[in-house]
């Protein structure tokens, strides 16, 4: 299998050399631009020159720079990827990182208040649910031209895990705000701060429970809470198993993976993270619905109180030891800096922001490059480890849809978002709510912060039955395409580009009555208009009587250009079998979205 | 200590060219012998007629149980040593719905008070309660412990804990589960082949995948089954995306994701036709609870009800039901957990009575971990061997089954902080049930790989003897 994944690494090496005009963004400082362009592509630039002031691009670099955006964004209109094709995506990136960056949080007071509230009034987080957070995650993301940022913190909400939907939490939405927050505002951080943050963030202290947790009390057999020690190293850092810096594991003498620790290990490590609490309340409380204000210590750290952290010697890993008597936030800095510098933590980390990014099965040779430009201290280190993620050559890769290994199901809130962001949602209605969003992690499984556990939707290694499985390859997000959530998403795509994307009565399957048989398809009455619905599909006017033509755009804007010839013809001769423009528009969409070619982003 | 049924050894194992097959299947690929095996299966003297049925229900309590809390000792002398252990996290001794036992007298033991229904099933003889089962790989002393002996890998880690217990196989990460194995080796008996004798109400799961098996997920709601809106309707739109829908998931992929992915819709669609034509004529006059565990188990009672109508003579079910990871709030959230577990169950019972099923249906509960003794202030943390129920008309109930450990801490099998190892591994606990569910003791091997370092399956006496084997 090595050798296997060593050949299609070469393979994609020397297509990559062959097909960039620079090599030079292989190491640090990459600052040129990749472009794309084959040969036989480039004598086949169009007459046109310019496009919004930039160089006019081909089909080929339109496909890419379409792609690109697929695997750095939650999808991108026709214009986006223009510009992006023409700028470069180094420029594009030097672009995202400047950009501002928005609060969810901010977000869903405006939601609630239609202002954006007063963060020092503890009553105004009352009534505010989870349901806030879905909305304002999506307007966010609508809105915001930070579309990188946006899809880094999704990514490390599926590292750093929290789910928002306990009872203490389903009454607070705005505590799960606050952390994707912190989150986003980590995104173009470094990992060692966003790990800090983490640690001390109130709402992860009430999810991991080292909120309140105290010393140990020998006289009543009470010892730390093990929990958080557990996770951060088993999830949020270093992982059960000792790595090689290209992110495979290593094996002792005897042939076998070797611990990373041990449960006197974790022992060690609780005491570590004993005495932390409120940050408002002087001493160790419960938060609570009338004393504690929930929303505004979420934005808060947690304070130590030194008198209930456990200032006795630690020994840490590979025989590090926190000399006794030092303050808690003493041991808790250094426990993180410890992990932080873990050898396992940059390939650990940096193989699974590949597989939230580009795919499932990354070359040894991608892991380390990546790990290599990990620094989990450097100001802004993630700018640095996004630019190798997504400029690298196995991601650059001239022609994706041939690369054996490479590339992953796209994830549903990915797919739900490709819907809404490749064409221009028109005005929202009723204040820019999506009511039904909440059924999304019923219809296909994912719904930010909703992760059934601090595992996440998915665990990295998993491996899918049948072909995948067969070839030793791994497939995380298959983890939740199970026959229940393969079938709601494709109703899910129904209802957003048959219906309309702001279909409220979404949850089909919780309810019996509703049968969509029944309901009228407005398909339209020959309305050259493409307002269908609330989203804009104007830019698909020069092709109200050519389907071809119409597949061929969607193809480039919708699916990446991946979409195989023969599944072209499939939807060609569905679509011209329909009688509308709205009929034939809607059909190509449905088909395109639940279709292998776009499910899968290679 | 384990009270041993006897059961005629010829009996159970029918003819025999079933043990020949057996034996030479010893460690082989399942799949390549499914058919044989199936062969032998339906030979067997436990099919005694063509419309025999037999289910098993695993009841995943994730997270980890606090099992020390769902049966704690009632007796002066043990309850005094479970509070001195369990401190702050003890429930009081009056509380303890009592379990009086047919034949284990070594301890007094009572339920969780929030399990008053259970208790009732456990006075019928319904329930059974097997202590301090966990993941082994072999026999496991205190020493072995200390010093790393043949351990199961990942111990107290959730994720590798919890596929443990539905692998049974504790020394690899195995990438099949024990009810996978079996639908490898059993689900050929089945009539209906286009549907998996394996059902998830939960998802994918690994306790249900086997080389060739894999779940079939379906939903507590409408008739459990999803179907693709539109698809196969009359309308000339749906008309024409149903042809599409088939030429593009019927497609032969090269890449190997995209092939899954068309595969995995395909299959949904087919069998959703076949399921829901089924289930939705299938109702029952036992009131469920509108909770998730009750609303999972009525849907599963509801899919037992078509079996015929399904053609199927051996099925397994799934369902993961969360929330037992309390490192905190403990005993609150144990207490609405085992109210939740009350109802299920005892619904469930009722159910498949309405049914007439109550033989042919065993529930069991597994976890992660149990949770450790001593408290953290306010919860408990990962533990190692914990106590199971077993549920069910063939069930030797009314009793307690291995011996239900001291709570002592620093006893000959705690290993630190109230961490106790397990003295019945997952696979004798599992092997019972197999042997009940028909599998013959000579292919235990296949589907439980460590089993010879814990029982003899050439013996008489069943690993355990909880079920009623006859």
């Amino acid at each position: 299998m090595r050798l296997l994944l060593l050949f299609f690494a070469l393979i994609s090496f020397l297509c990559a050399n062959a097909q960039f005009e620079h090599l030079d963004f292989l190491g640090a400082g990459h600052d040129n631009d990749v472009m794309v362009s084959t040969s036989s592509d480039a004598a086949n630039i169009s007459g046109q020159t310019t496009v919004d002031g930039f160089a006019i691009e081909n089909d080929a670099q339109l496909k890419d720079a379409s792609r690109f955006l697929a695997q750095a964004s939650f999808g991108a209109d026709y214009a986006t990827i223009r510009m992006t094709a023409a700028m470069g995506y180094s420029t594009w990136l030097d672009e995202q990182f400047a950009l501002p960056q928005l609060s969810i949080r901010a977000e869903m007071m405006r939601m609630a208040y239609n202002d954006p509230g007063d963060p020092d009034d503890p009553m105004e987080d009352f009534g505010i649910t989870t349901d806030y957070l879905d909305w304002a995650w999506i307007n966010n993301n609508l809105t915001s031209p930070d579309v990188l940022r946006q899809r880094m913190a999704f990514a490390l909400s599926q590292i750093m895990v929290l789910n928002r939907n306990s009872d203490f939490f389903e009454d607070f939405g705005l505590l799960g705000g606050s952390y994707y927050d912190m989150l986003i505002n980590s995104s173009f951080g470094n990992y060692q701060n966003l790990l800090t943050d983490v640690t001390l963030n109130v709402n992860m202290g009430l999810f991991l429970s080292h909120y309140n947790n105290p010393k140990a009390d020998p006289s009543l057999n009470i010892h730390p809470d093990e929990n958080y020690a557990r996770e951060i190293m088993q999830l949020f850092s270093i992982g059960l198993w000792q790595l090689n810096p290209d992110g495979t594991r290593q094996y002792n003498s005897e042939g076998e993976f070797i611990p990373t620790y041990n449960n006197d290990d974790i022992k060690e490590f609780a005491q570590v993270f004993t005495g932390l609490s409120s940050p408002l309340v002087n001493g160790f409380l419960e938060p609570d619905s009338e004393g504690l204000a929930p929303s505004i210590i979420a934005e808060m750290p947690m304070k130590m109180y030194d008198n209930y952290h456990d200032t006795s010697e630690k020994v840490l890993l590979n025989s590090v030891i926190l000399p006794a008597g030092q303050s808690g936030m003493e041991d808790i800095n250094q426990t993180i800096a410890h992990l932080s510098q873990h050898q396992n933590t940059a390939p650990f980390i940096c193989k699974q922001l590949i597989q939230r990014f580009t795919t499932s099965n990354p070359s040894p040779f991608y892991v380390q490059d990546v790990a290599a430009v990990f620094d989990p201290a450097s100001p802004d280190n993630f700018q640095e480890v996004l630019r190798a993620i997504l400029l690298h050559p196995d991601a650059r890769n001239c022609n994706p849809s041939g690369a054996f290994s490479f590339g992953k199901l796209r994830e549903p809130m990915v797919r739900v978002m490709n819907i809404f962001k490749t064409f221009q949602l028109a005005s929202n209605i009723e204040g820019g709510f999506f009511k039904d969003v909440y059924c999304l992690i019923d219809n296909t499984g994912q719904l930010p912060l909703s992760a059934p556990s601090v595992f996440n939707f998915y665990r990295p290694d998993y491996s899918p039955q049948g072909a995948i499985g067969q070839n030793y390859l791994v497939g995380p997000e298959y983890q939740i395409l199970n026959s229940t959530n393969a079938i709601g998403i494709i109703n899910d795509v129904q209802n957003r580009v048959i219906f309309g994307p702001y279909l409220e009565a979404d949850c089909t399957f919780y309810d019996e009555d509703i049968n969509l048989d029944d309901l009228q398809y407005d398909y339209g009455n020959g309305d050259p208009e493409w307002l269908v619905d609330g989203q804009d599909y104007s830019e698909l006017a020069p092709f109200l009587n050519d389907p071809t033509g119409m597949i061929n755009f969607l193809d480039i804007v919708v699916a990446n250009g991946l979409l195989a010839a023969d599944t072209k013809s499939i939807i060609n001769n569905a679509v011209s079998q329909l009688g509308t423009p709205q009929e034939r528009l809607r059909m190509a969409l449905y088909l395109i979205y639940i279709s292998p070619d776009y499910a899968i982003l290679k | 200590m384990c009270k041993p049924k006897k059961y005629n050894r010829r009996q159970f194992l029918g003819t025999a060219t079933c043990a020949a097959i057996g034996s030479t299947t010893f460690f082989s690929t399942l799949f390549n012998l499914q058919a044989m095996n199936a062969a032998s299966f339906k030979k067997q003297s436990l099919f005694k007629q063509d419309n025999d049925y037999r289910a098993l229900v695993c009841v995943m309590l994730g997270g980890g149980n606090d099992s020390f809390n769902m049966v704690a000792p009632v007796s002066n002398e043990h309850y005094t040593e479970y509070a001195a252990t369990r401190t702050n996290m003890a429930l009081p001794q009056a509380s303890l719905l009592n379990l009086n036992a047919l034949t284990y007298n070594e301890k007094n033991l009572g339920f969780h008070p929030a399990l008053p229904q259970l208790q009732s099933l456990y006075d019928q003889g319904k329930i059974a309660v097997v202590c301090n089962v966990g993941t082994l790989v072999q026999p496991t002393t205190k020493n072995d412990y200390f010093n790393s002996n043949n351990l199961p890998f990942g111990l107290f880690s959730h994720i590798d804990q919890d596929q443990q217990w539905q692998t049974s196989v504790p020394q690899t990460t195995s990438p099949t589960g024990w009810g996978g194995r079996l639908a490898d080796l059993v689900q050929s008996a089945n009539t209906n082949q286009d549907i998996s004798m394996n059902i998830s109400l939960s998802g994918k799961n690994i306790f249900q995948l086997g080389e060739m098996a894999s779940e079939y997920s379906i939903l507590p709601t409408g008739t459990g089954s999803l179907g693709i809106n539109g698809y196969g309707g009359l309308q000339m739109f749906d008309q024409i995306r149903t042809a599409a829908v088939d030429s593009l998931m019927e497609k032969q992929y090269q890449d190997i994701f995209k092939k899954t992915y068309a595969e995995t819709v395909s299959a949904s669609q087919n069998t959703h036709e076949l399921f829901s034509a089924a289930v939705s004529g299938s109702t029952l006059n036992t009131a469920f609870s509108n909770n998730e565990l009750s609303q999972r188990l009525k849907m599963v009672a509801r899919t037992i009800n078509v079996r015929q109508q399904l053609g199927v003579s051996r099925q397994t079910f799934f369902i993961r039901f969360d929330g037992f990871d309390n490192h905190d709030e403990l005993l609150n959230n144990h207490t609405a957990l085992m109210q939740a577990v009350n109802a299920g169950l005892s619904e469930f019972q009722a159910a498949l009575a309405e049914m007439g099923v109550e033989n042919d249906v065993t529930t069991f509960t597994i976890s992660d971990f149990a949770r450790t003794l001593t408290s953290n202030g306010n919860g408990t943390d990962h533990a190692w061997g914990g106590n199971v129920l077993v549920m069910g008309g063939k069930v030797n109930g009314q009793d307690i089954y291995g011996a239900y450990p001291s709570l002592a801490l620093n006893s000959d099998i705690e290993v630190g902080g109230g961490v106790i190892i397990p003295q019945i591994s997952t696979d004798e606990y599992f092997a019972e049930l197999a042997l009940w569910y028909g599998v013959s003791s000579s292919d235990l091997a296949l589907l439980f790989p460590n089993i010879g370092n814990f029982y003899n399956t050439m013996s008489t006496d069943p690993p355990i003897g909880f079920m009623d084997l006859m």
